[in-house]
């Protein structure tokens, strides 16, 4: 295989990215289809949560295209801290915020039609 | 380098608890998927379940053993020349295949039941509704 397309596609997955990203933003479409159907806080959770997962995951992969191991010295190391905690950050907070609402939407679904009959 | 997360326990408590937590949040997404599945049949289900293994997978294995310092990211295999290249790849693929992978197929799911009918655990003629 060239070794540039290699690059692109296998060692720096644009492809699989796009479908990561696009399939967070499934997440926050189910999410908000949910809460505008049902109008329930814990789906506006789910939003929320997957929201935040989007921001993070694109500052992630921001970081690593203009960040790399061959050029990190250039950087102020305060900014670099910054710049990969901060999307950090938001991805452990919008997992926590999508988990905890999806949970809760499971326990109201399983309380409107319990199955242990 | 196998004494790296201790150290980090000690130093930075926070970055240290991240593997806990995102352990944590794979296994909760695998159950709850599982949980809200279970009596459904249809697409959505599938998807949604297979999204929830592959995410489950990404967030309770793979990453945490990247966070441990016991694998070797594939942008940092010139400066580890013990590593065996191939390994880090077979790694990273199945890093990068688990978690985008399973955030489409969670996605999918997600999406085609929040727009398809309400699911139904039983067929409430049958089910006594609890008071």
């Amino acid at each position: 295989m060239n070794p540039v397309l290699f690059e692109i596609f296998v060692t720096q997955a644009l492809v699989l990215d796009l479908f990561g990203v696009m399939g967070l933003g499934l997440v926050a479409f189910g999410a908000i289809r949910l809460a505008s159907r049902f109008g329930s806080i814990n789906a506006r959770m789910m939003t929320w949560g997957a929201l935040a997962l989007i921001l993070g995951r694109v500052g992630i992969l921001a970081y690593g295209a203009i960040v790399t191991p061959a050029n990190f010295m250039e950087f102020d190391p305060t900014l670099l801290s910054v710049g990969k905690n901060i999307p950090i950050g938001l991805m452990t907070l919008g997992l926590g915020m999508l988990v905890v609402g999806f949970w809760s939407h499971e326990r109201d679904l399983s309380e409107a039609a319990p199955d242990g009959v | 380098m196998l004494g790296t997360p201790l150290a980090t326990l000690m130093t930075d408590p926070l970055a240290a608890m991240r593997p806990v937590f995102m352990i944590l949040m794979g296994l909760s997404l695998l159950l709850v998927a599982w949980r809200l599945t279970r009596r459904s049949g249809g697409w959505s289900g599938r998807f949604l379940m297979a999204g929830a293994i592959l995410l489950a997978v990404g967030y309770a294995l793979v990453l945490p053993l990247y966070e441990a310092r016991l694998l070797v990211p594939i942008s940092m295999i010139t400066y580890y020349p013990n590593a065996d290249a191939g390994t880090a790849l077979g790694w990273h693929l199945l890093k990068v295949v688990s978690m985008n992978g399973g955030w489409l197929l969670f996605g999918a799911g997600l999406a085609i039941m929040a727009h398809g009918p309400s699911p139904l655990r039983r067929n409430p003629q049958f089910s006594i509704v609890r008071p």
